[in-house]
């Protein structure tokens, strides 16, 4: 199984501000510090880590990667969406249903990191 | 409805050969016990029975695929046995080493590294009390 993904931050303090703030909307914290970075937590699920590169050379977001975080509800998803705005995130999609039940909202991190909140809505 | 914690539900890697990347991660999904679960568009999902699904596809933009730097996913594999097997079997299968697999950090991180055939960063690990 996942046990944890990490995602690079260039300016790692900055980094962690906005996923201190953001996290928290949705019951995520602090777990483990690592050599580079932070491992944040849930009360589920792989860990979030939040580093600086190994290679300790530019962090990069890539193309085609992403974390999708669910979370409990349409309503927790607008709030999370709306919280990285306002913390300096980057849209890549509003909240929406995206079709099967699908509710989600998509955006960037401050080092252009692709995130997705969404919930699976009944009906 | 029932409301379920937040958690990681899944991660997408991207991929610019689909059909490449899908045969390599079959093969190496299928050793850790993980099997296609799900497929919309391109995206091709990946679980384990239990916990976040992991995806490969190609990027949502059409924009080439590109590996991040910082950008990892880990798979807790069980055993320091298994980890040996899965970073043996990923470099058989076409992967670039990245770390050999060995104690990592001192606090019984057991775990090797390798980039998939679009330069992905992966790591298969163990958390084992004794390392000796």
């Amino acid at each position: 199984m996942i046990g944890y993904t990490t995602i690079g931050a260039k300016d790692l303090a900055k980094a962690l501000g906005f996923y201190d703030t953001l996290l928290a909307e949705i019951g995520g914290k602090r777990v483990m510090e690592t050599p580079n970075g932070q491992l944040y937590g849930f009360a589920q699920g792989p860990l979030f880590g939040v580093t600086k590169p190994y290679d300790g050379k530019v962090q990069n977001c890539g193309n085609g990667n992403m974390i999708a975080l669910r979370c409990p509800s349409k309503e927790k998803v607008d709030a999370f969406y709306a919280k990285a705005i306002s913390l300096g995130g980057s849209d890549e999609g509003k909240p929406g249903d995206r079709g099967g039940g699908f509710y989600g909202a998509y955006f960037r991190d401050l080092d252009g990191n692709k995130l997705c909140a969404f919930t699976m809505a009944s009906a | 409805m029932t409301e379920r914690p937040a958690m990681i539900a899944y991660t997408i890697f991207g991929a610019n050969d689909l059909e490449k990347a899908l045969a390599f991660y079959d093969r190496l999904m299928a050793f850790l016990g993980g099997k296609r679960t799900m497929e919309f568009g391109s995206l091709v999902y990946y679980g384990f029975g239990r916990g976040a699904m992991f995806a490969v596809g190609k990027p949502y933009d059409k924009q080439p695929a590109t590996h991040g730097n910082g950008a990892m996913i880990a798979l807790n594999v069980g055993s320091k046995e298994k980890v040996h097997a899965a970073h043996e079997l990923a470099l058989k299968l076409g992967a670039a080493d990245e770390g050999a697999p060995g104690p990592r950090v001192g606090n019984g991180f057991y775990g090797a590294y390798f980039r998939d055939l679009d330069g992905n960063k992966l790591c298969v690990f163990t958390m084992v009390k004794d390392q000796g």
